[in-house]
């Protein structure tokens, strides 16, 4: 049995859904709907406009009646290029010169480099602001600890941008690997592969300080690595549906393309134990694209197979047959069939569109800052708050921690306490 | 010299960077090529989460749909060549793609038929987009050019000042000359008779062929070709290769996708810009013929 699930929650579960055995009404309708905004626009101030804050401007401008009216990036050309993006934008190079001017600004997005973070959240919070802050939280556990202890003391909205919890495919998922679908937890994998360097261009002229700012994430005195800038969304998502925290962590890694001079690992591996004797194995490559991104979660009834805009299920052959499966629709792996999850399955199977709901129609961070701004528009819950947030990010700091020194890590239960 | 290459927009992009600092041209050119995957994302009308996927959803309600200023930078783009090409390059043609059997079937039926009007009302005061009734948008005439621009305006702004990009080989940026040339990139155009031999530099190119791709719509009618007529809802064939030659490569492929529909250039062709088109009866002719030699390195001149 599931470990986060009573049994009475689940049998409430298996009774709620056995009666409609024949409908794919049994499906949850997680549909997204886009946040309330009666009072004026959502004035916001992006903190980093590189290629995250390029990608949240994008997906900003989706939502009606929000306006990014502030953009804050210590270098000239990406700030100049994102206030033409946001247009109307004023830009600053200092986060604090934006909060000093724009007072009336009711939100900020930090989507700097990881281990910047820390200060600007601190600073943004004594403002009063309420913020989205890209994961992970930090790159050090003490700034996790200070971030969470501000937020604890604000009233300000604190959200972190763990994207898989606000995602409506892994939302819909979780209800399925939180009953009989999937039952009792066997374990899981996740993977992040994709051949490329890792290094991006500083402007023409620029110094090696300059360069080596831009390539923050291969330095490591300062980066998680892998470990920490893809894994640890991955790690989130497992974590937050199997409801357990990893008591060990193994890692290791190594060069095995990029002979450039770095010393971060560009593949590695990581394996989670669990007190339940379970196990989360973990691999990323920047030397092989192969399979993509993607988590696997497996239950004695069924497996779930996640990729961020899709996801499915695959029942072992001796898993009791559902009434909404008839209508399901499927897709081959091989040799394998997956069935796949479809948000908002129960509208789009009443007009008749279920293949119209494969596939999501927007990207992870879209749901992400939607949830961000019904919290602050409609006074919904943040879908992950400054202690989740720090939690999540601890254990990829511990992760990361053990890939760099070739080791298993016993996790104390205290370090994850925030 | 590097190769590099990444799949997108339903074919391959690859990109030739020469230069003696290989790191840094892989730099560049990973971020280069990272630009077209991030376009792909955002224009292909077959990713659910795409820009243009929601567009086609969402964009005929009765409210405009609201869109970043790249995007609709885009469209307005689309908007001027569609005047300009007298409506023979026409992204709201992805229904009546869809419709001839050249895109996957939609869950919905999908009409040929649109009210008369604009098919894209754009907005840029608050910019914004609707579509008209029963069209849906399709930038395939335009997207890997305007994909390959941005490239290559990445690896220009980088210093590298001699490259060859392509998607699919049929739009192309040539920044400088080939290694061994001092004219350019040597490219030869296929056509049904006769090849054409040009030379590239610091220039783009857009080639559209309606022998590239064709489909039955049924099994029982015969294959058509992949380029309708956005004016008559048919598939156009008296002319098999159109070439463009000119600054942009999304200018270049949407204008050889709307020369294959017309045929040869209109009057208002833009000056900037050299068309090179066959047809079995009269070979290659080229406008304006003043172009009609190898261009010469913007260094040599």
């Amino acid at each position: 049995m599931h470990p986060a699930l009573s049994p009475t929650t689940r049998r409430d579960f298996v009774l709620r859904t056995a009666g409609a055995l024949t409908a794919v009404a049994i499906l949850p309708d997680l549909s997204f709907a886009a946040p309330r905004m009666a009072d004026g626009p959502v004035t916001i101030g992006l903190i980093g406009a590189g290629r995250q804050g390029r990608l949240i401007i994008t997906e900003l401008a989706k939502f009606e009646n929000v306006k990014i009216v502030g953009i804050c990036d210590t270098d000239a050309s990406r700030r100049d290029s994102g206030s033409k993006r946001a247009a109307g934008a004023e830009a600053f190079a200092d986060h604090n010169a934006m909060l000093d001017k724009l007072k009336d600004l009711a939100a900020v997005i930090i989507a700097t480099p990881t281990h910047l973070h820390k200060q600007i959240a601190l600073d943004c919070l004594s403002a009063g602001k309420h913020i989205y802050c890209e994961a992970p939280l930090a790159n050090t556990i003490e700034d996790c600890k200070a971030i969470a202890a501000a937020a604890s003391t604000s009233k300000q909205i604190f959200a972190v941008g763990f994207e898989g919890r606000s995602n409506p495919v892994y939302k819909l998922a979780r209800t399925f690997f939180r009953s009989d679908a999937v039952r009792d937890f066997v374990g899981a994998e996740a993977q992040s592969f994709k051949k490329e360097t890792w290094r991006f261009p500083a402007p023409p002229g620029s110094d090696s300080t300059r360069e080596k700012a831009e390539n923050w994430r291969l330095d490591p005195e300062i980066s998680l690595g892998l470990a920490g800038e893809m894994g640890a969304q991955q790690f989130d998502v497992v974590h937050w549906y199997t409801d357990q925290a990893p008591t060990s962590v193994f890692g290791a890694g190594g060069i095995r393309m990029h002979s450039d001079g770095r010393t971060l690992a560009d593949s590695i591996h990581c394996d989670f134990g669990y007190d339940n004797g379970s196990r989360f194995a973990y691999a990323a490559s920047l030397a092989n694209s192969f399979g993509g991104r993607h988590e696997t979660l497996r239950g004695t009834n069924s497996a779930i197979k996640l990729a961020w805009s899709h996801g499915w299920l695959f029942k072992e052959a001796d898993a009791p047959t559902q009434g909404w499966e008839v209508y399901a629709n499927r897709q081959q792996f091989f040799n394998d069939e997956g069935i796949t999850l479809i948000a908002d399955a129960t509208k789009l199977a009443a007009q008749g569109n279920l293949k119209d709901g494969v596939g999501l129609p927007h990207k992870s961070l879209y749901y992400a800052l939607g949830d961000f701004l019904k919290s602050i528009t409609e006074a919904k819950p943040v879908a992950c708050s400054a202690a989740t947030g720090a939690r999540s990010t601890t254990i990829a700091i511990l992760a990361a921690k053990a890939v760099a020194e070739s080791t298993l890590i016993t996790i104390d239960p205290a370090t994850l306490k925030f | 010299m590097i190769l590099l290459a990444a799949h997108a927009m339903g074919t391959r992009f690859e990109f030739v960077l020469c230069g003696e600092n290989t790191a840094h041209l892989r730099t560049l050119g990973e971020e280069a090529l990272r630009e077209i995957t991030l376009w792909h994302d955002r224009l292909s009308r077959f990713e659910p989460a795409s820009d243009i996927s929601r567009l086609n959803l969402s964009a005929h309600h009765e409210r405009p749909t609201r869109i970043d200023p790249e995007l609709f930078d885009l469209l307005h783009l689309c908007d001027q060549l569609h005047a300009h090409t007298h409506g023979a390059f026409d992204i709201s043609i992805g229904a009546l793609m869809q419709a001839r059997g050249l895109h996957p079937p939609a869950t919905q039926p999908q009409s040929t038929q649109r009210k008369p009007g604009p098919a894209l009302t754009l907005d840029r005061s608050i910019h914004t987009v609707r579509l008209a009734h029963g069209t849906s948008i399709d930038l395939g005439a335009i997207a890997k050019g305007f994909a390959l621009d941005r490239a290559a305006a990445i690896l220009r702004d980088g210093g590298i000042t001699q490259a060859l990009l392509h998607g699919g080989t049929s739009s192309v940026v040539a920044l400088g000359s080939a290694p061994d040339s001092a004219h350019g990139w040597p490219i030869t155009i296929r056509s049904d008779t006769e090849p054409l031999h040009i030379t590239l530099c610091d220039t783009a190119l857009g080639v559209s062929a309606p022998r590239g791709r064709s489909c039955s719509p049924s099994a029982s009618t015969a294959p058509i070709t992949h380029i309708l007529n956005p004016l008559t809802g048919e598939p156009v064939n008296h002319t098999d290769t159109a070439a463009i030659i000119g600054p942009s490569a999304a200018i270049c492929d949407a204008w050889s996708t709307a020369l294959v529909v017309l045929g040869s250039p209109p009057h208002n062709f833009p000056i900037e810009y050299t068309s090179h088109t066959h047809n079995r009866q009269v070979g290659w002719r080229t406008q304006p013929l003043a172009l009609a030699k190898p261009r010469l390195c913007l260094s040599e001149i």
